[in-house]
């Protein structure tokens, strides 16, 4: 280290206070996060692109400093879909410094990782208070039974109303409508459990059949539409 | 009936020019592209699956315009193509206003003509869309070149142009850019895939400095600039830096400026987190461009919100090309 002549004709003064920074609870640990390798949990974070068009979540899950699990849902956009594709690969085994200057291609994931990195810096967690933290596999809990990412779906004009697409309950394939012609029920496939039991052998058509249900006051519609074509 | 998205909007402009060349029709115009042995409707929709309905009509168009001009080689046909997807522009639209249907017959010409040598797809971000451009250019655009024409792709990120190569097939260049010397080195070299995919050279660096390096390296005279990044880091600034340096040297450059950011954002960088993010590419596409597309480089729905057709534009290039050389092998 080089110094200027300015500093080095200067007379040495004192520092009084040698209190470290705040410890942040890290598995259930108090730590002085010194270093990058001081930090670990489990951290979900979101982020947007610059138009807000597309948005990610990142989850992953933090050994010592090193990414061991990720899961990256994206919703908005195509072009991330195969952004979410790399990082599901380039994202694991750096550290999570490392993965805030890597490549991951895309503005959502991006600023979703940033958002995951801060989580952890500051002790937030979601594994600050649990010993140990989580087991590796523990992110992809996150997708429920199906293992498929829970996607809303809503579509409205004034002029035409609204169109449920897909919600939690699933793929929406048919809306119920009562005497005033308002929504009061709606017909669903089970994406997950359908492609699962495809999977198994199950004829498609079979699956399909197997995986609806419906939810609200379907059974009591007087007409039913189909939110993709009427 | 041939239905596709926005017909309403773009249909009275689409009638003009049909009858302008004497097309009775739509389905007219694609008859008479069959009749002569290939089918732009199907070029399309293989080179992204993707794409819309209007996308793959709009080179039908334009296919036909070729015919009826008795273009006789497919840089010829390539700019009659151009005035198809122009009709394809809702009238007023940003696409509409910068002519982005002729620019990206302007390209694909260019790209046909042995004033080519190299030509870069500078994508970064989602460039799996550059792949699917860049396989469909290297396809076609040499059965009727003389000179083979090169293909590098130049992108942000080392990983991600690995992980590009490795899935299509390309040959994946590792360089180290030395910051002190300004050299570049190329530490290794990795064939992904074999024939003509396999002479696609898929480069990532770190950043706008070793990018020019790069462009320099392969002695690009053509490039299309993918979808925007960050500012400060990537892609536009490579275009325009290099375009300096090539102008320097007394050599030509032609830059086509793409991505998310050209047209759609026109505001300085408001998210920029990472080396990716959009920011300040509308103007600085303009500062470099020879042309510029408008919407996204790949995402369909980006490209037809800006009023030309559900494309990305770097697969359009490919298209544009492929489609062009169909039509030359039918004269």
């Amino acid at each position: 280290m080089s110094f200027t002549n300015t500093i080095e004709s200067m007379c040495p003064i004192a520092r009084g206070p040698h209190h470290r920074n705040s410890p942040i609870p890290v598995e259930g640990k108090w730590v002085n996060a010194i270093a990058v390798t001081d930090i670990s949990g489990l951290s979900n974070g979101v982020g947007t692109c610059a138009p807000h068009q597309g948005a990610t979540k990142v989850s992953i899950n933090v050994k010592n400093g090193i990414i061991e699990e990720c899961l990256i849902e994206t919703v908005g956009c195509s072009g991330m879909t195969h952004s979410a594709a790399m990082a599901s690969e380039i994202l694991t085994g750096k550290t999570i410094l490392e993965a805030l200057n890597t490549d991951l291609i895309c503005d959502a994931i991006n600023v979703a990782m940033r958002s995951v990195f801060e989580n952890l810096a500051y002790g937030r967690s979601q594994t600050a208070f649990s010993e140990g933290g989580l087991p590796v596999g523990a992110g992809l809990d996150d997708l429920g039974k199906g293992l498929r990412s829970q996607v809303g779906t809503a579509y409205g004009t004034k002029a035409k109303g609204a169109r449920y697409l897909e919600l939690a309950e699933g793929y929406v394939t048919r809306m119920a409508l009562d005497e005033d012609n308002e929504i009061i029920g709606y017909e669903i496939v089970q994406m997950g459990k359908m492609m699962s039991a495809i999977a198994d052998g199950i004829d498609a058509n079979q699956a399909l059949d197997d995986s609806k249900s419906v939810y609200g006051r379907f059974e009591d519609g007087v007409q039913f539409v189909d939110p993709r074509k009427v | 009936m041939v239905e596709f998205e926005g017909k309403e909007r773009r249909i009275e402009r689409i009638n003009q020019v049909l009858a302008q060349y004497k097309l009775a029709s739509l389905e007219a115009a694609r008859e008479l592209c069959l009749s002569r042995g290939f089918d732009p409707h199907d070029i399309v929709l293989q080179t992204q699956a993707i794409a819309f309905e209007n996308a793959a009509w709009a080179y039908v168009v334009g296919a036909a315009i070729a015919l009826s001009k008795q273009d006789k080689t497919a840089e010829q046909a390539a700019l009659s193509i151009g005035e198809g997807l122009q009709s394809f522009c809702v009238p007023g639209s940003v696409a509409d206003q910068r002519k982005v249907g002729l620019g990206h017959g302007q390209l694909a010409s260019r790209l046909l003509s042995s004033q080519s040598d190299c030509f870069c797809f500078l994508a970064g971000h989602e460039s799996y869309a550059a792949a699917e451009g860049a396989i469909k250019i290297s396809e076609y655009a040499n059965q009727v070149r003389n000179q083979p024409l090169r293909l590098i792709l130049n992108g942000l990120g080392k990983d991600a142009a690995y992980m590009i190569a490795r899935m299509n097939g390309f040959t994946y260049v590792q360089t180290q850019f030395d910051y002190q010397t300004g050299t570049l080195n190329i530490v290794k070299e990795k064939v992904f895939g074999k024939g003509h995919r396999a002479s696609i050279r898929c480069y990532g660096t770190d950043d706008v400095v070793e990018g020019v390096a790069v462009m320099h390296h392969e002695n690009v005279d053509i490039s299309i600039t993918g979808n925007s990044t960050n500012a400060a880091r990537f892609q536009h600034p490579v275009a325009g830096t290099y375009k300096k340096e090539r102008l320097l040297l007394g050599k030509e450059y032609f830059s086509v400026a793409s991505g998310g950011g050209t047209g759609r954002t026109m505001h300085p960088d408001n998210v920029g987190a990472g080396p990716a993010s959009y920011g300040l590419t509308d103007t600085m596409g303009r500062m470099h461009c020879d042309a510029q597309f408008a919407g996204s480089s790949s995402v369909p729905a980006h490209v037809e919100m800006m009023g030309l057709v559900g494309m990305g534009n770097n697969p359009m290039v490919g298209a544009s090309v492929a489609v062009s050389v169909a039509v030359e092998q039918a004269q």
